[in-house]
């Protein structure tokens, strides 16, 4: 390892730090959801109600299911189906998308931090 | 020099095929925690453990599956119609007859009847019949309109007739109450309290496996005891309405059972009114004047049937009602959606969206 | 290296050294797309490990090919050609081999201050990531949430990169010395 080397090393290391700084948040529970099919307009659902949304993207129509303030891809035409392997999310910040049929979910929140059980 | 080129080359072969081929793995942070989750007491039952060390995980494993047997076993046993004990106690009594208590049902039987006294018969274990005239005893006799007025009355008359305690048995010579009856027409139901008993019942049976991290939900009866790894166990309180908010609490429970009592968990609606399943035993309908009721307390047989007792009380005598059942950490949804809570619990919430709380001393 | 006038269909030591490199990228590549990711089609990057140590031996030619077969023939093979995981391969690939450049350049300029593989393949694993996620925040997910994994993103970048690189130069110090130089960089003293 050379000095230039270690420079390199610690200059990295200082933008990893800077990025942590300007955009990590401690993760909170989410309470609505964007989805978004390719840059067209974003549709804000609330996690509150049970509900399952259709979306028609690039490729044809992913489902997505709304249940006790959390979502997921149920059916997606895409072949990998990387989007229903993500499984549940909850927390505001967690997005993920259907890449070929151009879905994206991300989840917002209020701020509530996480929560391990709801009484009710 | 080859061989050791060809072994090297096999490993990394071997290690990059594993991670290739593996699971993906779990997020870091949910591999200490074992789950359970069991389809019983008519719902679904979660049981979490914190354990790092994997041999804990492992008796945790095991005490969750005695724990499964013991939930099993107690579901068939206390269901209030059918072929389990309390069913066939509740034809004795339906008929006429007189019951005697079994060994092991005696201690939540002796519950149930005592907070029905301390209660003024707000929380009562007699209303079975009464439950089941409105069709909340079973999702098969579901209503969509409320019952004639003759089935209800008749339900009534039944409960006021009944004794309103245990009573001693016939020519046994012992001192203790564990008899009941004639009550025809009366069934007991212990669904406002059992499942409050059947978690102390479960924290008892894992805290004497050395497990001393844990969170039980039975269906929205919580209880936590410990901690989870570097924080407190967090619990929320369902909002009553969800079009307003999901979550209206949040509470960090120090061993304690947080219960809730709701006009949402089982309803129907008729021309536009709410008939919810929390019955008023003194006139047989479903109590008004509040959304919901938490409660928060070391006793989770208590909690069970505070949560219940306060719901029917209402607005204006909750408190007092509380007072009396020694339940001090309380919180109150009304009808109009205002809040309240006791002081010794408003200083430990959060609500989210800071909303108006009155604080009631 | 052969004057670019003649086509000759044979392949010569030049190609066969390009297909073999280009083979264990592409390998490299296959096992790698299997792995989770916090964000859909966002790799570590390890085959440009590859790149690499194809650049510092036989220069930015025979690197260009390589990666470009990699990216190309791995998401043939993967199954992700002209998907969106594969703009994310291609523009991480581009910018790394970029920044790689950039680094040989460096080095020729100034050879005091000399970049070992380790401190290359940081910078081209910084590269790559910041390149897949530039793609991923612009086209594909361009929310705000997403800047989230951007810390995490690039730490991890960094820790791969340091461990390719120095994985790099044990690997360039084990193998047979070349009959030329190729850039301003060989095997670590």
């Amino acid at each position: 390892m050379t000095r230039a080397d270690r420079v390199v090393i610690v200059l990295a290391a200082l933008l990893v730090g800077v990025a942590a700084g300007a955009y990590w948040q401690p993760r909170t529970v989410a309470d609505r959801v964007e989805v978004q099919v390719g840059d067209g307009t974003p549709q804000v659902y609330s996690l509150d109600t049970q509900r399952h949304i259709e979306v028609h993207g690039a490729l044809g129509t992913s489902m997505l299911e709304i249940e006790d303030g959390r979502i997921r891809f149920v059916s997606s035409p895409c072949r990998n189906k990387v989007c229903i392997h993500s499984g549940w999310l909850s927390m505001s910040g967690d997005a993920t998308a259907c890449l070929p049929n151009r879905v994206t979910i991300a989840l917002l929140g209020h701020g509530a931090p996480e929560i391990d059980a709801v009484s009710q | 020099m080859l061989l050791r080129r060809i072994l090297v080359g096999a490993a990394l072969l071997a290690l990059l095929s594993w991670l290739a081929l593996r699971p993906p793995p779990q997020d870091a942070r949910e591999t200490e925690l074992v789950e359970r989750n069991l389809p019983v007491l008519g719902t679904w039952v979660t049981l979490s453990a914190y354990a790092e060390d994997p041999a804990l995980q492992t008796r945790v494993q095991r005490a969750f599956d005695q724990v499964a047997q013991q939930l099993a076993d107690f579901d068939t046993r206390w269901r209030a119609f059918g072929d389990g004990t309390l069913g066939r106690l509740n034809a004795e009594l339906v008929a006429g007859g007189s019951i005697r208590v079994p060994q092991d049902m005696r201690p939540l039987f002796r519950r149930a009847f005592e907070i029905h006294r301390i209660s003024g018969g707000l929380f009562d274990p007699r209303i079975g019949a009464l439950v089941r005239v409105w069709g909340f005893d079973d999702e098969a006799h579901y209503r969509e309109s409320p019952p004639p007025q003759a089935e209800i009355d008749t339900a009534l008359a039944a409960l006021r007739e009944a004794p309103e305690s245990l009573q001693t048995c016939p020519g046994s010579g012992e001192a203790e109450q564990d008899c009941y009856g004639p009550a025809p027409g009366v069934v007991l139901d212990f669904g406002a309290i059992a499942k409050g008993y059947a978690v102390d019942q479960v924290g008892e049976r894992l805290l004497a496996a050395g497990i001393e991290n844990f969170m039980i939900n039975a269906g929205g009866n919580v209880r936590t005891q410990g901690r989870r790894g570097d924080r407190a166990w967090r619990i929320a309180v369902r909002h009553p309405r969800p079009e307003i908010g999901r979550l209206l609490a949040i509470v960090e429970p120090d061993d304690e059972n947080v219960v809730t009592s709701g006009d949402y968990e089982r309803y129907f609606e008729y021309q536009g009114r709410r008939y919810h399943h929390i019955l008023d035993p003194r006139d047989g309908r479903p109590a008004q004047g509040l959304q919901a009721v938490s409660v928060l307390s070391a006793d989770g047989t208590l909690a069970d049937a505070a949560s219940t007792a306060l719901f029917v009380a209402g607005p204006e005598h909750w408190r007092d009602t509380a007072r009396k059942l020694g339940v001090g950490q309380s919180l109150i949804v009304k009808a109009d959606g205002a809040l309240q809570a006791t002081q010794s619990l408003a200083a430990r919430i959060t609500l989210p969206g800071k909303p108006p709380l009155e604080v009631v001393p | 290296m052969k004057p670019a006038a003649s086509i000759n269909a044979v392949p010569d030591q030049q190609d066969r050294l390009i297909a073999w490199f280009a083979a264990l990228a592409i390998a490299i590549h296959i096992l790698e797309a299997s792995f989770p990711s916090p964000v859909p089609g966002i790799k570590p990057g390890l085959a440009n490990a590859v790149t690499l140590i194809v650049l510092l031996r036989h220069g930015l030619r025979a690197a260009i090919w390589v990666g470009a077969l990699r990216v190309l023939v791995g998401s043939l093979l993967v199954g992700s050609l002209m998907t969106p995981t594969f703009w994310l391969s291609a523009s991480g690939a581009t910018l790394s081999i970029l920044v790689l450049c950039l680094g040989a350049a460096w080095n020729r300029a100034l050879p005091a201050a000399r970049l070992s593989a380790i401190g290359l393949s940081v910078l081209a694993a910084l590269a790559h990531m910041s390149g897949q996620f530039f793609v991923a925040y612009r086209l594909f997910i361009p929310h705000p949430g997403l800047l989230r994994l951007l810390p995490l993103l690039l730490g991890a970048a960094l820790l791969f990169g340091t461990v390719t690189g120095w994985i790099a130069s044990r690997i360039l110090a084990r193998l047979p010395p070349l009959a030329t130089s190729a850039v301003g960089d060989e095997a670590p003293r």
